[in-house]
């Protein structure tokens, strides 16, 4: 199975949605990049969503990606960042998402 | 012979920042200035200008047994009166706040009279008498030991001290209770304690800079001063530590000292 590197942002402050947004903008002028995913958490009324961990996927793991990745940062993060090479987001369904979409189904107000 | 209190172990600037909150003699410096309402409105016990509710009459009116205790120990004024007990609470973050909960109870137990305080580890409670709550939190809050972006005032939902801070240096509130204004770079809380909005918001003033909060704090960080630095510190921390292992409750029975 064909698994692609990736990248893990780890911004040393909670992000607003406006200043990935701004991250996500100039990561488009970056070749070699396949997909980029994020994860953060909302305040109790729903709303001012915080980003908190960003995960770049690459075609190749070549150290000008990674360059070009760290210099994005440096712009868009002025209070600092860590970067961890690697493999984290999953690549195929594991057993507890199949038993999730089990349960799903199983449900009958819910339609699959 | 007269002794004088050392407090806390210590040379460093951690240490004397520990020594000056807990002694009673040292005031605290002054930051910022509340108005009563402005307390009143964020604690949330009362409405502005509501009398202050009683659980039993006046001392002077009630009678009092005949005890030496009670002779020897001058009641408070919320005591006096016959207040409630309510309470203000802080979330101090981990991430430079002036204070830290267990250091706020050694200071509280220092400087205020008829006071119940509880430890966790991201907030500290203190509990007492109505009005006596609302001139320690006016102290608390006015002065040094507050900073409006690492320290909030959180009656529930407490959780955020050991969160990233947001972007502009505040602590994450899971509630909401306080904003960040950008046109007078102050924060205000449009919230009260337990995040009930509040008629009009409450400026508690500018969040301090990152290198006054690290001359400020209280607490020993690996990017900031470490405990390493110390050696007292260390040297009390290994003691306590030895005493405990090898003595248990009887510290004094230690083996191999």
């Amino acid at each position: 199975m064909d698994v692609k590197p990736e990248l893990r942002v780890f911004p040393n402050r909670l992000i607003s949605e406006a200043t990935a947004g701004r991250f996500f903008d100039l990561l488009r002028n970056v070749p070699n990049i396949v997909n980029v995913e994020y994860k953060g958490f909302t305040a109790h009324n729903n709303e001012d969503y915080r980003i908190g961990w960003i995960w770049v996927e690459m075609e190749t793991e070549d150290e000008e990606t990674v360059a070009a990745v760290s210099a994005v940062c440096d712009t868009v993060f002025p209070f600092g960042y860590d970067i961890t090479r690697g493999r984290f987001s999953k690549t195929r369904p594991t057993t507890g998402d199949h038993l999730r979409a089990l349960e799903l189904r199983r449900n009958e107000n819910y339609e699959v | 012979m007269k002794y004088k209190a050392q407090f806390v172990p210590g040379s460093t600037v951690i240490s004397q920042n520990r020594k000056k909150y807990m002694d009673p003699t040292y005031k605290l410096k002054q930051l910022r200035s509340l108005s009563d309402e402005d307390i009143v409105l964020v604690l949330g016990h009362r409405a502005p200008g509501e009398d202050f509710k009683s659980v039993h009459p006046p001392l002077d009116e009630l009678g009092e047994p005949d005890c030496i205790i009670r002779e020897l120990v001058e009641p408070t004024e919320g005591a006096k009166a016959g207040d409630r007990i309510r309470y203000v609470q802080f979330t101090d973050s981990v991430y430079f706040a002036p204070i830290t909960p267990y250091q706020r109870a050694w200071a509280y137990y220092h400087r205020y009279r008829g006071i119940d305080t509880g430890t966790l580890s991201g907030r500290q409670i203190i509990e007492a008498r109505e009005r006596d709550v609302e001139k320690y939190a006016k102290e608390l809050i006015e002065t040094e030991l507050f900073d409006p972006a690492r320290t909030g005032i959180r009656g529930r939902t407490v959780h955020g001290h050991a969160v990233r801070l947001d972007e502009n240096g505040l602590m994450f509130d899971a509630m909401r209770r306080y904003m960040y204004d950008e046109v007078s770079g102050e924060v205000k809380y449009v919230k009260n304690m337990v995040g009930e909005p509040i008629d009009r918001a409450v400026s508690v003033g500018k969040p301090l800079a990152d290198e006054e909060l690290e001359k400020m704090t209280t607490m020993f960080r690996a990017d900031g001063v470490s405990v390493r630095e110390d050696q007292e510190v260390l040297d009390i921390v290994n003691a306590v530590h030895w005493g405990r292992t090898f003595g248990g409750y009887m510290s004094v029975n230690r083996e191999g000292q």
